[in-house]
């Protein structure tokens, strides 16, 4: 079987749109547009962007679903820094639970970012070292000049903050026509723990006879995934998925694992679905 | 209060159906459909895929890297979409033309998908759905026997779908607002025709009756409501929701003379989670899930609140001599409440959630400034919350009808019996503090996939460990929800003439396709709309 090589595809991306993930950039192709997934996270900062918000920072933090009563307030490098409890629902706040909030606002934009902490290892979350995160974190609108400095979320590059452990940058590419692309970069900068747990026990394959299903073994950068292709048989001869893994090597900012699948079925046509896909994995490129 | 019988009414019927019973999308993405299982190869490529399991063949070995911990990251990243949980994350499929639902038309009402159809799925509830739109001149007919002068006119058969994922608290008041809604709709239909509308009746299909019950006693529906009908609603929770923290799924029963359902039931259960490390990903996250666990009221079918026994593991001569001369009980829980004695006990076995298995992501990325277990204390003091809540909120609509399998035939968990099955290998142990505590993650089996059965999965501690099983379930019930859960409901809040216990039952998830229960709910139907001393 041969390895598809996603270095030396050749696909016209003219048309394409750009779009800065992460520490990478994307082309995308035209009708597909993005919707931030909330599995994005930065260590353990979860950052939201809300687009024309006609109040400040503070009022947002305070407005926010979570918000459950302040128990620490700062100002930090520009970012209005609250430690609130953590609100559950209409009818009950937390006793243990706290949110660090950090948020800013850029022209008519919220940029906000949270953090779960408990009151038994934070107590009320105001020693100085909770606000390390924001000490130095700039946001600016993403420019093609800017992205090499840090991370893109949103349309806004945050600098002056480095993964210390690890990061997931995710997004889905959609249509109306209910088709597009999943994508999650993921990053650890240690090598995780050897996992001993249990394998899950080998079983003989069962291929659902509505299915067939095929594997190629694809490289990207000298590394290694695999591109399995799910498709219809019979009366679901039209619809097809495809799900894509590239494994790179821990600790490098550059070469995250890049975990990608389409969005619900292809309808007909899969073959130049899946070579416009794989034109777009090509693209993912470190900024 | 009018205490004359009507003549001419419109009764709209909206139906809330259970846990997983309604397609989900997300909110930002509304194109991207996160759980619909009426699209076979969508919950294939999504679950299936991702069950732990090495599906189809695996050419380079990658999927057999698919562990379970990896398939339980993919499904929490899918149905939870980050570390924890978001209600803001999913919502139902709402007002959409679907291919796999009934052609349903109403001159006035319109099709199927304006009465949001959409929302639930077909598999699963279209045929109750097509079955009540079918029936209204049969209602009114029989009505008629009684009342000569009533006419039903119009009858239209609207869906709720909800997040299931979100707290029954929250679900409630998003499904009050559509019952809220589409009541206006009918009275003001009814005031057009210068007939009446008494309001709505619900019917539930299990957590769906949490979800109406909160809706009508906290967040404000009663009014609009005429009388609510649950059908296998978990009323004060189900053991197997325990059981499935440890253990997943159950797996169906294989049969040679049904082997199509047989591989159906298999893939359902293939897609649902066969091992509690993809169960606890998930529901460990959920508030909603978590109130199906058996809540302070809850009783086993035979009446105790201690529904949870450890059996002593001494299980040789030397060890029952031993219980037999000390007196050794075995431990029995809970006191007074599942919650602090049970769910949150982080440093026993017996607790709900394994903390390894609420991060498959692994616990080395999550902030050191939040121990794990305290993500699931969250939900579950949420879960807590939410049925005190609705219990002092009055506990259930004034006309509430409700019916459950009371059939011994179909096995469920009713109560949790940990018990150990090694004899050598527990020989002189007992269950004390110590050994209970003991963290058994790495030592959940689970069954083969294709030649296994539930009886395989337990708790194996080496030979000299402790080694736990939740042994078979035995109660009646429909596989999933206890007779309990209708027996012993307060006879002041829902009388026992208004609750069925279907001695020829049927199983849990297909319950309303049963044709008992669609009897069953046409008749109630008939008695509550002819029971003139309710308009």
């Amino acid at each position: 079987m041969n390895a598809i090589n996603l270095d030396t595809l050749e696909t016209d991306t003219t048309d394409w749109s750009d779009y800065c993930l992460g520490y990478h950039s994307l082309k995308v192709p035209p009708g597909l547009s993005a919707s931030l997934n909330p599995s994005t996270h930065i260590d353990w900062h979860y950052p939201g962007i809300v687009r024309n918000y006609p109040a400040s920072a503070r009022n947002y933090i305070q407005s926010h679903a979570r918000f459950g009563g302040i128990v620490f307030q700062a100002q930090v490098n520009g970012w209005e820094f609250i430690v609130a409890k953590e609100r559950r629902s209409a009818i009950r706040v937390s006793t243990r639970g706290l949110v660090f909030f950090g948020a800013k606002k850029i022209g008519n934009d919220i940029v906000v970012f949270t953090e779960d902490a408990s009151i038994s290892r934070v107590g009320d979350g105001s020693a100085p070292k909770y606000q390390d995160f924001f000490r130095n974190l700039h946001a600016e609108p993403v420019t093609s000049r800017n992205r090499k400095r840090g991370f893109c979320y949103g349309g806004y590059l945050f600098s002056g903050y480095m993964p210390r452990h690890v990061y997931t940058f995710s997004v889905s590419f959609t249509s109306p026509l209910r088709h597009g692309y999943r994508v999650r970069l993921f990053q650890e900068m240690k090598v995780p723990p050897k996992d001993n747990r249990p394998m899950a026990p080998q079983s003989p394959p069962i291929i659902p006879a509505s299915i067939q299903v095929t594997e190629s073994v694809i490289t990207k950068g000298g590394y290694n995934g695999v591109i399995t292709r799910v498709l219809g048989v019979g009366e679901e001869a039209d619809q097809g998925y495809l799900d894509v893994l590239i494994e790179g090597p821990y600790g490098d900012l550059g070469k995250p694992i890049i975990a990608s699948s389409t969005i619900s079925e292809i309808k007909q046509g899969i073959q130049e679905k899946e070579h416009e896909y794989l034109g777009f994995l090509a693209r993912i490129q470190a900024n | 209060m009018i205490a004359s019988c009507p003549s001419d009414v419109i009764v709209p019927i909206i139906f809330v159906p259970g846990i997983m019973g309604s397609r989900l999308h997300t909110k930002s993405s509304p194109d991207e459909v996160i759980w619909d299982p009426d699209d076979i190869m969508f919950m294939l490529r999504k679950y299936g895929w991702n069950a732990g399991s090495v599906v189809g063949p695996d050419l380079f070995r990658m999927r057999e890297k698919a562990n379970v911990r990896q398939a339980a990251m993919t499904r929490k990243e899918l149905l939870i979409g980050g570390a924890s949980f978001n209600k803001d994350y999913l919502e139902p499929i709402t007002f959409q033309t679907s291919t796999t639902q009934s052609m349903a038309l109403d001159p006035y009402w319109g099709d199927a998908a304006k009465r949001n159809w959409s929302s639930v799925v077909s598999s699963s509830y279209g045929n109750i759905l097509t079955y009540l739109e079918t029936q209204k001149l049969k209602i009114s007919q029989e009505i008629k026997k009684n009342n000569p002068q009533f006419n039903l006119l119009e009858m239209p058969v609207w869906a709720l779908g909800y997040n299931w994922s979100a707290s029954n608290y929250d679900s409630g008041r998003y499904a009050a607002e559509k019952i809220k809604d589409w009541v206006g709709q009918a009275k003001q239909r009814a005031a057009e025709l210068g007939i009446q509308c008494p309001g709505a009746i619900v019917l539930t299909h299990s957590m769906g009756g949490l979800v109406t019950r909160s809706a009508a006693m906290i967040h404000g529906a009663a009014s609009d409501i005429f009388a609510v009908i649950h059908t296998v609603m978990p009323t004060d929770g189900a053991a197997a929701a325990y059981k499935r923290f440890h253990f997943g799924f159950e797996n169906p029963d294989a049969s040679l003379f049904s082997p199509i359902k047989g591989v159906k039931d298999h893939g359902g259960y293939v897609v649902l989670g066969r091992q509690g490390a993809l169960v606890t990903a998930i529901l460990g996250h959920m508030p909603g899930g978590q109130e199906l666990l058996p809540n302070k009221r809850y009783k086993d079918n035979n009446g105790n609140s201690k529904w949870l026994t450890i059996h002593n593991p001494e299980r040789n001569l030397i060890g029952h001599l031993r219980d037999w001369v000390s007196d050794v009980q075995p431990l029995e829980l809970p006191d007074s409440n599942p919650y602090t004695e049970i769910y949150r006990r982080e440093d026993r076995m017996y607790r709900a959630a394994n903390p390894e298995w609420l991060f498959p992501e692994g616990m080395e990325n999550l902030s050191p400034n939040k121990p794990a277990f305290d993500y699931f204390t969250e939900s579950n003091e949420d879960a807590e919350m939410f049925h005190e809540c609705v219990i002092s909120a009055g506990d259930f609509h004034e006309v509430t009808y409700l019916c459950y399998s009371d059939d011994t035939a179909f096995r469920t968990y009713d109560r949790i019996d940990w018990k150990t099955d090694k004899p050598l290998g527990s020989w002189g142990r007992r269950i004390t503090e110590e050994n209970v505590a003991a963290d058994r993650t790495d030592d959940y089996r689970r069954e083969h996939l294709v030649w296994g059965d539930e009886e395989d999965k337990e708790i194996s501690g080496g030979l000299f460990g402790v080694d736990f099983r939740i042994d078979s379930p035995g109660g009646a019930g429909d596989k999933t929800v206890p007779a309990s859960a209708g027996r012993y409901v307060d006879p002041n809040k829902v009388p026992p003439s208004r609750r069925k216990g279907h001695t020829s039952g049927y199983e849990h998830e297909p319950a309303l396709s049963d044709s008992n229960v669609q009897s069953w709910v046409k008749d109630t139907i008939v008695e509550v709309l002819g029971e003139c001393s309710l308009y």
